[in-house]
């Protein structure tokens, strides 16, 4: 295995996927490519940065989330719990209102 | 009477199903649970929705779009899938019509080929045939452990990732948000946006290698 293959088989190598023959050939190259190495830590690191990055970065407009998720007045009719539902209602009561453009 | 005595409880599902709780309330007609359900899952049904139309304001319109089809179905949902797979089943559904109409609009040029077939790394960063070890480094990727922790948590660092993330066709992007940003298995992956094993892990590699390539360059540019 050429380092330029094993490049192409971290994700199927971390996922578990990988047949157990080019695991070994993937495990044995490993053990003496620094380069390979380093860039298996590279792969490691774009992972925890794209799980970490989306979550800590600088924050997008969620107008839908913010309006929908924030205190509305109760939908529910008195008579009965499951009319809340229809379309129609929700998007009259639950729904971000306003929208402009 | 208490809601939780008109659904029978989980079962199975309750253990596969992190939502099943909700699910039971859902059925009960439990405004509360649906205003939940938009709050856990809101912000992932419209990042997804972005991967498919350029503008936040179309994304808002087919998450709306989404949620009232959940509504419309939920009765039908047999809990075959987690209720979250089935939920990004119907929001990718609707992105993907939306953006196939948008895409009618837009210039050639704007549309990535999502089953590309680059490498992972530019063939150059390899020696050649005529090399000592061929296919093997020219020069080895440097290490980042000498980057501070700090560094690497900025957030111009953690930016970057967010663009490399956006400019990729929509199932990469789609695939790497599920798998990577929101943590979840390859299977669930797999089943809400009907892909193969195999293609879920094609995509995430490219998007995976194309992030890792972003975040490569911009570290030897600091």
């Amino acid at each position: 295995m050429t380092c330029q293959e094993l490049v192409e088989l971290v994700t199927d190598y971390f996922d578990g996927a990988l047949d157990a023959a080019t695991r070994a050939e993937f495990d044995a190259h490993l053990a003496v490519c620094p380069g390979c190495v380093t860039y298996l830590e590279q792969m490691r690191t774009t992972i925890r940065l794209t799980h970490d990055g989306a979550r800590g970065g600088p924050p997008r407009p969620e107008p839908g989330r913010r309006r929908a998720s924030s205190p509305s007045r109760s939908c529910r009719s008195p008579s009965g719990a499951r009319t809340w539902w229809t379309a129609s209602r929700w998007s009259t009561c639950c729904a971000p209102s306003g929208r402009r453009g | 009477m208490s809601e939780s005595t008109l659904v029978p409880a989980g079962g199975l599902l309750a253990e596969a199903d992190p939502d099943a709780g909700l699910l039971a309330r859902l059925r009960c007609g439990d405004e509360a649970a649906f205003l939940e359900l938009v709050r856990r899952y809101g912000p992932v049904m419209h990042r997804l929705a972005l991967s498919y139309v350029r503008s936040p304001a179309v994304a808002e319109e087919v998450v709306q779009d989404a949620w009232i089809g959940v509504l419309g179905s939920l009765e039908r949902f047999e809990g075959r899938s987690s209720l979250r797979t089935w939920l990004l089943r119907i929001l990718a559904n609707r992105a993907r019509t939306r953006g196939a109409r948008e895409a009618r609009c837009l210039p050639f040029s704007a549309l990535a080929r999502d089953g590309d077939d680059a490498p992972a790394v530019e063939p150059d960063r390899f020696q050649g045939p005529d090399g000592r070890f061929p296919g093997g480094w020219a020069a080895f990727p440097t290490p980042w452990d000498s980057v501070p922790e700090e560094r690497l948590l900025a957030r111009e660092t953690l930016a970057e990732v967010d663009a490399a993330i956006r400019q990729l066709p929509p199932r990469q992007q789609e695939v790497i948000v599920l798998r990577d940003v929101e943590g979840w298995s390859a299977e669930e992956v797999c089943d809400a946006l009907a892909l193969s094993p195999a293609n879920q892990r094609v995509l995430l590699h490219r998007a995976r290698s194309r992030v890792r390539a972003s975040l490569e360059r911009y570290m030897e540019a600091a």
